[in-house]
Order: structure tokens, then C-alpha cells, then sequence
């Protein structure tokens, strides 16, 4: 499958991109990521995939936590073995749950800034910005251990922002957040991508991502088995697979009757409610026209269509779900 | 971004960033109950040398002569001090350093900093040595107390305080504080290159214990061969000891530090390419 914006050869141009090129991981004989290419620009990029599909391990490798055992890994130009350089351009937001033992949420977020190298006072201003940015005021003085999933996970994205990066890179990072919470959080996201910065985020809870992520990377089995916007996605995928179309109109039976003598109709449904007509296409452009014809004609009025499957969920479920059940 | 006309470059920010990692590093050595076994075994020499002393206060036996105390004294500092209390001492902190972030999965948090992995390496091995400095040389100045200062010794506190003892307390804490950087390399060195420091440590040991039976060139492959040549009371090696020239001050101190450096260097070179890999994970 052909992968939307991939472009191996431009690590020329790689001081504005995070740049993975052939790259390979595998821990002993155990796959972790295989033959990842992939360039990923300024905005919201989500990487999506079960748990154990190399989420965590592309992240891991991008922030040089871990070394690829094959291929190479640029971020901005700087190399991932140099976090000296890397760590003044990049927040991660790590999965991991644990911190230094006893420490309190102010005590990670100020010593993370000062092990930048910042005087006391700048750290501290930047470390009550920071916390403050994520609705940790109060608590900022109290055992990490003693936190709630939603408070750690909120210390950790202080810490990740703190140093004001110009990449974030967030694994999970919605992960045990009220809904007030990843409301907040989402809009700092946002944020961040409307600055021109680069927000990597993993998720594998996939109605998040369709709300969050310009674009998608779609991970499966240490592969990218897809990337691009999600409209994109869907239509590189189309030719493999049907689309899925739910047409509200007031003759569904009818229209029915008319979809089926067509050849790249391979299945027509009515709706439980009998007021729509769910389609599976071969050829979502000769359906529109289809569609358009009818419509002209006057043999159906149609109220609205709707991509049933045009969300992360079903692209999901086409790519790597074929054989599991319940897939489309 | 962090970078800021504050943020300053080269030597000056790395002395900022280990400053930063001793607060943290001293009180996780210190303050918490893993630490309480290492402050056990540090103390037990002084424990026995007091516990010597009230024995002989409360049975009223004759005290020893300082010389000869002073001779005792030597023994258990190499023998008893030098290669069980101190090695096993920087055993626990110098491996705890490192492998300690792993087993408690935090190593990530210096990981995640603009850190070179050379001064992370620098400032654990300096708090490191900080923390056994401290204990150690606690350990050591309490032993000379109990062994010297008290009724169970004839002459000690003359001996300690204005005669040859005063000369040989300053090389006792000499010793102990170039053991903790020995030991400390080593130990700092092995965990990083092995999972489990364990059985290695145990052959280290093995090897320091029959330092005195192997060859002159490899003696120097020893932390313990350099210390004893600088140790004040010399002690005898026993009739299997392969004869050798003592090695002079100078020249003991050059092997010693050309040791630990060679040692520190391993250890750069394995943590330039650690991975922060978890268990479980």
C-alpha cells in the first residue's frame, strides 16, 4: 500500500520533520518495529494501533530512549543519541507510571528544569506555569505516589511542556483523564500544533484520535500499515476494500432495488429504522453518481449520506481487523 | 524552549546539571529504608570495636598496648574493613545507582532531559561517592575512637592524638575515601555492564581476597593491590603470597586512579547506549 506524505529520500530536509528511515527494532528475537518509514511534519499526529503494535517503541525511538536496531531516526535534524541537544527540543510524555521514589509533583516537574541547566528562580516560574497550565496547583505539593492515574498523568504532561518544546511527544496521554480534563488537555494540544509545533500523541482508544489528529500513522504488528489524513487513508483503502455509505432517503427499498444491479455494489442493507439504506461500495465515485442520477430523476429523495465507516474505527477495522471478529 | 541567555554552556551547565542530580540522588541514598542495611555494615566494625572496649571495661581485664592495638587495628581495617564492610558497603550503593533506576522504573526521568549520558554517569558516581564518603569515613573515625580512646587500650589517646596514630587516622581516611572511588567505579561499571551484579561481585571479591596469591602484573587489575601499599600498619600476606616489591605511594595513587579511570570510561561507553527497557514492559 502506498503511504500518503512518505518521502524516504528527504532527510535533506529533515531539520523541520521528524525523520524515521528503515527503521527496525527488535528486542532479541522479538519484534518491536520493522522497516518504519515515515516523515512526520508540524500539527497534531496521532499513532494509532492496539496495545503491542509499536506505538510506544516508534516513540521510544524518536525520543532515544531507545536505539534502532536498524535504520535511522532524525528529529529536527538532531539525532536521538544526543539527548543534549534532543531534550531542549523535545517533551515526552511517557506511558510509564513511575517516578523517583517520594518525590512530589512540583519536585518532578522543577529538578526535570533544572537538570536543563536553568537557575532556580527561572525553573521555578517555569515549573509554576507549567503545573498551573495543567490544573495541578493544588496538589503540586503532595507525594506523586499518593495521586489519582488522571493526576499523574497531568504531572507528567507538565513535565513534557515545561521547557516549552517545539516537539511533544505524547504516549497515552488522555489516559485516565476526566472528561474536563482531556477537554482542557486536548485544547492544549491544540494549542501547540496552531503554534506550528509538532504534537506526536499514541492512542489505541480510536474515537480520540478522530477528534484530536490531523493526521494518522496506523500501527499494526511493528508495521505502519497506513498513513495520511483519515479521508485519505480511507480512500487508498477503498480500492481494496468496500466503502460503507448509510443514504437517508424516503424509498430505501427502492433505492435498494436500484443500487443492486450494479456491479460494484456488493452489499445493500436496510436500516433497522427503514429509513436508510446502508451500502458497501467498490467504487465510492460511480455510487455518488449513482446517487446523483437517482436523485435527478426524482427516484428517491434523499435526506442525507453518510460515511458510515469514515473514521478512525473503520479504517482501523479494514486495515488489520479482516480476520478478527466483528471486522468489516 | 529552554535555551535562555541564563542557560550556560559547556563546563559550567554540566557542574549545573550534576548539582542538580546530587539533591535528588543524596536524598534517595540516604533517606529511605533500602539504605538502612548499608549503614549497618558500614557501622559493624565500629559496633565490635565498641562492644571489644566494654568488654574489657566491665571484666576489668588489662588493656592492650596501643602499638599492639595499633597492629591488631591494621589487620581488621585491610582484612575486615577494607574487603567486607567497605566492598559490600559500595556494592549496595554504587550498583543501586543505576540498576536501582531500573528496578523502580524511573531511570526515564534522566533520561528524558538534555542530559549528555556522560554527566548523568558523572553525577551519580559523584553522589555516589559522596554518600559512602560520608558513611565511611563516619565509620572509620568511630573505630579509631572505640579502638584508641577508650579504657581498653593503654596509651591510645597519646597515641591517637599526638604520637604515629594521628599520622595513621589521616591515612586510614585516606584509604577509605580512595577505596569508596574504587569500589565505586567498579561496582558502577558492573552494573551497568550485567543485569545481575551479583555473581560478579562475588567473583570481584574472590579476586581481591586472593589478590596477594597472583602475579605482580595482575595484582594490578585490583583496587585492593593499590590500597594496601598505602595502608599505615602493614600486614603479613601469609606464607602463599607470591613475593613482590611493595609498590611506592606514588605509584600505587597513579595505578590506583588509572584504574578508575579505565573503570569510569567502561562505564561512559555502556551508558551512551543504554536503553531505558523495563521489565514487564
Amino acid at each position: 500500500m502506498n503511504r500518503a506524505g512518505t518521502s524516504t529520500g528527504a532527510l535533506s530536509a529533515s531539520r523541520e520533520r521528524i525523520v524515521l528511515e528503515g527503521v527496525s527494532k527488535f528486542y532479541g528475537e522479538v519484534l518491536g518495529v520493522n522497516r518504519i518509514d515515515l516523515v512526520i511534519g508540524p500539527g497534531i499526529t496521532a499513532l494509532v494501533g492496539p496495545n503491542g503494535s509499536g506505538k510506544t517503541t516508534m516513540m521510544n525511538l524518536i525520543a532515544g530512549l531507545l536505539r534502532p536496531t536498524e535504520g535511522k531516526v532524525e528529529v529536527l535534524g538532531l539525532a536521538p543519541d544526543r539527548p543534549e541537544e534532543l531534550f531542549r527540543a523535545v517533551g515526552y510524555c511517557t506511558q510509564w507510571e513511575s517516578f523517583p521514589r517520594g518525590m512530589k509533583g512540583w519536585d518532578f516537574v522543577y529538578l526535570y528544569l533544572r537538570l536543563h541547566g536553568l537557575p532556580a528562580a527561572e525553573a521555578e516560574r517555569r515549573a509554576r506555569t507549567a503545573i498551573e497550565r495543567v490544573g495541578m496547583t493544588a496538589a503540586a505539593h503532595r507525594r506523586i505516589a499518593g495521586y489519582s492515574k488522571g493526576m499523574k498523568q497531568r504531572i507528567k504532561l507538565a513535565q513534557a511542556i515545561a521547557h516549552d518544546p517545539r516537539v511533544l511527544v505524547l504516549d497515552e496521554p488522555l489516559n485516565g483523564l476526566d472528561p474536563l480534563a482531556r477537554a482542557e488537555t486536548v485544547e492544549l494540544f491544540r494549542g501547540f500544533a496552531a503554534e506550528g509545533r509538532f504534537v506526536v500523541v499514541s492512542s489505541h482508544v480510536l474515537h480520540e484520535v478522530d477528534e484530536l489528529a490531523d493526521r494518522v500513522v496506523l500501527v499494526h504488528g511493528g508495521y505502519v500499515v497506513a498513513e495520511g489524513e483519515i479521508e485519505s487513508v480511507r480512500d487508498e483503502i477503498s480500492a481494496e476494500r468496500p466503502l460503507q455509505v448509510l443514504v437517508r432517503c424516503d424509498r430505501p427499498s427502492a433505492l435498494a432495488a436500484c443500487v443492486f444491479s450494479e456491479d460494484h455494489v456488493v452489499e445493500a442493507r436496510l436500516d433497522p429504522d427503514r429509513r436508510g439504506l446502508l451500502v458497501r461500495t467498490e467504487n465510492a465515485e460511480r455510487f455518488y453518481l449513482l446517487l446523483n442520477r437517482l436523485a435527478a430523476e426524482g427516484t428517491v429523495e434523499i435526506d442525507a449520506v453518510l460515511p458510515a465507516d469514515d473514521d478512525v474505527q473503520s479504517v482501523y477495522q479494514y486495515l488489520i481487523g479482516a480476520a478478527s471478529p466483528g471486522s468489516t | 524552549m529552554a535555551e535562555t541567555s541564563t542557560l550556560p554552556t559547556g563546563a559550567a551547565l554540566w557542574r549545573r546539571q550534576i548539582a542538580a542530580m546530587l539533591g535528588l540522588e543524596l536524598r534517595k541514598t540516604f533517606l529511605r529504608a533500602r539504605a538502612l542495611p548499608v549503614v549497618v555494615v558500614a557501622l559493624l566494625p565500629a559496633v565490635l570495636l565498641a562492644l571489644r572496649a566494654l568488654a574489657v571495661e566491665l571484666q576489668e581485664e588489662t588493656p592492650m598496648p596501643a602499638a599492639q592495638v595499633a597492629t591488631i587495628y591494621g589487620g581488621i581495617f585491610q582484612l575486615f574493613f577494607l574487603r567486607f564492610v567497605l566492598f559490600f558497603g559500595c556494592f549496595g550503593i554504587f550498583t543501586y545507582l543505576v540498576r536501582g533506576e531500573i528496578a523502580e522504573r524511573s531511570l526515564h526521568f534522566y533520561f528524558l532531559a538534555p542530559l549528555r549520558r556522560e554527566v548523568f554517569l558523572v553525577g551519580k558516581y559523584v553522589a555516589g561517592c559522596l554518600a559512602a564518603w560520608a558513611l565511611f569515613t563516619v565509620s572509620v573515625l568511630l573505630q579509631l575512637g572505640f579502638a584508641f580512646l577508650t579504657g581498653a587500650t593503654a596509651g591510645g589517646t597519646a597515641y591517637l592524638l599526638e604520637g604515629p596514630g594521628a599520622g595513621h587516622a589521616v591515612a586510614y581516611l585516606g584509604v577509605t575515601l580512595l577505596a569508596v572511588a574504587g569500589y565505586g567505579a567498579v561496582f558502577l561499571a558492573l552494573a551497568l555492564a550485567v543485569k545481575n551484579p551479583m555473581i560478579p561481585a562475588a567473583a570481584i571479591l574472590g579476586w581481591e581476597w586472593l589478590n596477594f596469591l597472583m602475579p605482580p602484573a595482575l595484582k594490578q587489575i585490583s583496587v585492593i593491590h593499590h590500597l594496601q601499599s598505602l595502608c599505615p600498619v602493614p600486614i603479613p600476606s601469609g606464607p602463599f603470597a607470591l613475593p613482590a616489591e611493595p609498590t611506592p605511594a606514588p605509584l600505587a595513587l597513579a595505578g590506583f586512579f588509572a584504574l578508575v579511570a579505565v573503570l569510569l570510561a567502561l562505564a561512559v561507553r555502556k551508558a551512551r547506549r543504554l536503553e531505558v527497557l523495563y521489565a514487564g514492559d
